[in-house]
């Protein structure tokens, strides 16, 4: 047993069982350079990017409807009005759920080369970047919601959508979550952006 | 800072007493040197305490001891200390736009390195009462971990540590004893998150309990 506690002792992280908790877990982050008064429209599908390490592809049922439908409330608090003119919106919001597999194989470039949130050749085919380092996933993840908002009007010279926002949601298949708490969360991700419009 | 010195310097005098009352001068012997390694429990103070306020017992210290003249001696200690503590769901932001809500986990990793000069009232007696001031330095990592982000600084420092303890030998004439030491910490660390936390001189408290190997 002292043997033990010296050799716990030496460590430098504490055990994990006492520091990770299984919890929600928000993490948001947004291109500073960026004024997000600027936008005015976004468009966003009905039905979300599904990811597992079985099937992959869009799904829409009850629960995508709420989840959706909280994202678009949050939208509206911020002002911008949704449209369904993915060519004329300002911003496409990209929304998909990665269920319990190792998401940092796919994520942030997963959909480059594998397939994403529109046909690739939508506005040009030259794929998304992000201007900053973004939100993303280090480890195996009981399930997550990721969220791109993407400034589709002003692609880079060789037609790479800039992503302004994003987000992740992690930890929502532990059967321990409401759809409230999940909800809550949704909304702390866009309360906790400090460069929205009225932030 | 003057309460603790006072109260070393008084726990040391009383030692002195209690010592003074004991055995005749003619047993026991001076060694020549001692090793130590301790168990270390460690008691954050100030803003130190803020990070964390838990006392944390993972931690130990391994010293060396060289008696120089009569009871003045010379030596190192070489330390591995950590303390951590849970918090609830919190938020953190960065400096590049991103912020993480989550359950909060903060830890301080120490491993601190210093020169000691100490002087012990009667080292030919069992119970051998001394103090003494470590001068020296720490490495220091400060982490906050929500969840699987761990987001840390590093830091080395400049630190003081008044000592007030006794080396307590099994026999009269053993080769093996305890140690017993009770110490203030005080250094030019300081924790800095961004928008989150602002800190200098981290101080702690720290009690040793531990084996000495003396050497004759």
């Amino acid at each position: 047993m002292a043997t033990g506690l010296i050799l716990a002792s030496c460590t430098k992280y504490p055990p994990s069982s006492e520091r990770l908790l299984e919890d929600l877990a928000i993490y948001t982050k947004y291109d500073v350079s960026v004024d997000f008064t600027k936008f005015k429209t976004y468009f966003m599908s009905d039905s979300i990017v599904y990811v597992s390490d079985k099937d992959s592809g869009w799904y829409y049922n009850a629960d995508v409807a709420s989840l959706t439908q909280r994202i678009a409330d949050n939208m509206h608090k911020l002002g911008y009005t949704r449209t369904y003119n993915a060519k004329t919106t300002d911003l496409y919001l990209g929304v998909s759920f990665v269920k319990n597999i190792n998401v940092s194989v796919y994520y942030p470039g997963w959909y480059w080369g594998y397939w994403g949130y529109y046909p690739p050749d939508y506005w040009g085919g030259g794929g998304y970047y992000y201007p900053y380092y973004p939100a993303y996933i280090t480890t195996y993840s009981t399930g997550t919601i990721l969220m791109d908002m993407m400034d589709v009007q002003h692609p880079t010279a060789d037609n790479k959508i800039p992503v302004r926002w994003n987000a992740y949601i992690r930890g929502l298949l532990t059967g321990d979550h409401t759809t409230a708490q999940i909800q809550q969360s949704i909304d702390k991700a866009f309360d906790q952006t400090k460069g929205f419009p009225g932030h | 800072m003057k309460k603790i010195l006072f109260s070393i310097i008084g726990l040391v005098l009383a030692t002195l007493v209690i010592q003074a009352q004991d055995k005749p001068a003619s047993l026991g012997f001076t060694p020549s040197s001692y090793y130590t390694f301790s168990w270390n429990t460690t008691f954050t103070m100030g803003d130190f305490n803020k990070w964390v306020g838990n006392a944390s017992p993972a931690g130990f210290d391994l010293g060396g001891r060289y008696f120089i003249n009569g009871g003045l001696v010379a030596g190192f200690n070489i330390m591995w200390q950590r303390v951590s503590q849970s918090y609830g769901y919190q938020t953190w932001y960065g400096e590049d736009g991103d912020a993480i809500t989550a359950t909060n986990y903060r830890f301080t990793w120490m491993v601190p390195f210093q020169g000691v000069v100490a002087y012990h009232f009667i080292p030919d007696k069992m119970v051998s009462p001394y103090i003494g001031l470590g001068i020296g330095g720490d490495y220091m990592e400060h982490h906050l971990l929500v969840q699987e982000y761990d987001i840390y600084k590093t830091r080395w420092d400049f630190s003081l540590t008044p000592e007030v303890g006794a080396l307590v030998k099994f026999g009269t004439f053993s080769s093996w004893g305890a140690l017993v030491a009770f110490n203030y910490k005080w250094t030019t660390n300081k924790i800095e998150f961004i928008n989150n936390w602002a800190s200098k001189n981290l101080q702690m408290l720290n009690l040793k309990v531990g084996l000495a190997l003396i050497i004759r």
